[in-house]
């Protein structure tokens, strides 16, 4: 008996120590860039134009990055969400939706650089667009949509299979059993599948090296709405991402002040993934305490 | 007491039977003696020869009852005896299973309800499902029962607050949960109170029947004494089925007792059907004896 509750304890602390491991992990990783940015960070970072030499800012990357993932996101949302309810509730087993999920396995495991030589391929120099954010778009659509699929079918399987009966013996029909009884419940499991693909198009470079551009644009000129390549709202714009930018900074290192700017644009991109996956949770649940009228 | 036929306008099979019942007349009084006399009299519910199929292997075959407008019937019978499988073909359940195969007839008010053209989803607004576990959805205690006139396309605001306490009243669970309505989660509620909830959002698509599937499996005896109580109460309204492994429940709350057992060839089938009282204290077929008095199942 002894010996039992030993290794009971035993298999506690194990498993709270390796939790501890990955919280310290993450805090150490944001305290180190923290740390290493108070020394020159300032607001105007975020609000001005990157330089050549020196300090100077980020804003037109902070655009550029907000404007990829709501790009990626209008198209991969409506597609994978719809595709997820397809496979999970209409597709059914056979060798075609067998087919679609060893493809869907496939596509999320080539690496993100062959991704992006093939986005390069089609959209940059097949199509003739250049570097522009619609072709980085849609080559993030190509791992995005897969893994945001498979996640969505996974969270409306994972609805109890007595939520179905009770709505479809109460008069419904299949779709208001879905619209109605099953997606609600899958919200959580969808909004945390939408949470995972954003942060890919948040963090990803190698993929958008070759398709959305990695020239550092000077300076933007906000009132300038049109489809014109030049103007930053276009999706022809050349799109430089955040992170495109901290590995372009790091790696061509001409600025003097390359580490500082690196560092502090980390912080930056680490607090906006935060940001991001707290407020789309907020924002599931609000979704949920609203379908569901509570 | 033929009287009855004189009283209400019996119809012809094929024309919906009339829900009322003059007032005049005691309704639990009357209720056992319809059931008992006439059957056809106002027959709601009719199988004929059914017979149930999961690919190959027969669940239930040639099963033949009819139930009686606004009466209790109750399904006994041992495990995997198919009662429950019966039960769904009314409410087209069994549609839902892969490989499932319904034969023979099955009639709601005289009119089949698997011929060509019958949609399931208009059989399954005529008739409301309570299953074995209680199963409200993760809204509102208002939501849930709002969830089947807003599908139907209620969207009066003032109509559904008036289903919704109509039918919380009618499930009694009206006064428990009345300051509550928007602001707690049917799970929220006890496992009984749960059912009860059930229980109302199928009353509130107005159904004629109410299939019950063991609706008191999961509750303790105070939860399931306010169930059958309720069922007493609904008959007025209602014509309810309801399987039970309780044999006391049946007992308790039926009007008719329908005994199943499983065959030989493993496939489920109906012994005896009877009145409630003759089934428990006078069956005629040896296996209801043996199960009802305790020696078998």
């Amino acid at each position: 008996m002894r010996r039992v509750l030993l290794a009971d304890r035993l298999a506690t602390a194990t498993l709270w120590a390796l939790a501890l491991f990955v919280v310290a992990i993450l805090v150490s990783i944001i305290a180190y860039f923290v740390v290493s940015s108070i020394p020159t960070f300032s607001l105007a970072f975020l609000f001005s134009d990157p330089v050549d030499s020196g300090i100077g800012g980020i804003l037109p990357l902070l655009w550029n990055s907000a404007y990829m993932l709501v790009l990626t996101m209008l198209l991969t949302i409506p597609i994978a969400v719809l595709g997820g309810i397809y496979m999970a509730e209409y597709a059914g087993e056979n060798r075609f939706t067998n087919a679609i999920r060893f493809s869907q396995e496939l596509i999320s495991s080539v690496p993100s650089i062959v991704v992006g030589l093939f986005g390069m391929t089609l959209f940059v120099a097949g199509l003739g667009w250049g570097f522009t954010a619609l072709g980085g778009a849609l080559t993030l659509l190509v791992f995005n949509l897969p893994l945001l699929l498979r996640l969505s079918e996974q969270a409306i399987r994972a609805v109890p299979a007595d939520e179905r009966a009770a709505s479809l013996a109460l008069g419904s029909t299949q779709w208001q059993t879905i619209r109605h009884a099953v997606l609600p419940i899958a919200i959580p499991g969808i909004v945390t599948g939408i949470v995972l693909t954003a942060g890919r198009v948040f963090g990803e470079a190698a993929a958008l090296l070759f398709t959305a551009g990695v020239a550092t644009p000077a300076h933007y000129d906000f009132t300038f709405v049109s489809l014109d390549p030049r103007s930053p709202w276009s999706p022809f714009h050349q799109a430089t991402t955040l992170s495109v930018f901290i590995w372009n900074t790091n790696s061509e290192a001409n600025n003097p002040q390359h580490t500082e700017v690196a560092a502090m644009s980390s912080m930056v991109l680490l607090f906006l993934v935060l940001a991001f996956n707290l407020s789309s949770r907020w924002l599931g649940g609000a979704l949920q305490r609203r379908v569901s009228g509570l | 007491m033929d009287t009855q036929q004189g009283d209400v306008p019996v119809t012809s099979a094929t024309a919906p039977a009339p829900r009322a019942v003059p007032s005049s007349i005691p309704l639990p009084a009357l209720q056992p003696m319809l059931a008992g006399m006439d059957p056809d009299a106002s027959v709601k519910l009719r199988a004929k020869d059914l017979s149930i199929r999961y690919g190959t292997r027969v669940a239930v075959r040639d099963v033949t009852l009819d139930v009686s407008e606004h009466s209790v019937m109750a399904f006994i019978g041992p495990s995997g005896c198919g009662k429950s499988t019966v039960l769904r073909c009314f409410d087209r359940m069994n549609d839902l299973i892969p490989g499932a195969v319904v034969q023979g007839t099955v009639e709601l008010d005289g009119e089949s309800m698997y011929g060509p053209g019958v949609l399931p989803v208009e059989v399954r607004r005529k008739v409301g499902l309570v299953f074995q576990r209680p199963n409200p959805f993760p809204m509102s205690i208002y939501e849930n029962v709002a969830y089947g006139p807003r599908r139907f396309g209620q969207k009066d605001r003032g109509k559904l607050d008036e289903t919704v306490e109509r039918s919380l009243r009618h499930a009694a669970l009206w006064d428990e949960v009345k300051d509550e309505l928007r602001k707690k989660s049917g799970l929220a509620l006890s496992g009984g109170q749960q059912q009860r909830l059930c229980i109302a959002r199928a009353l509130a698509t107005d159904p004629e029947v109410i299939l019950m599937d063991e609706p008191c499996s999961a509750l303790d005896p105070i939860a399931t004494l306010k169930i059958e109580e309720l069922i007493a109460q609904l008959k007025a309204d209602y014509t309810i089925v309801i399987v039970t492994h309780n044999m006391q429940q049946a007992a308790r709350v039926s009007d008719r007792t329908a005994f199943f057992t499983l065959g030989e060839d493993r496939a489920g089938y109906l012994v005896e059907l009877d009145d409630t009282l003759k089934i428990f204290t006078n069956p005629t077929n040896q296996l209801t004896e043996d199960y009802v008095s305790g020696r078998f199942g």
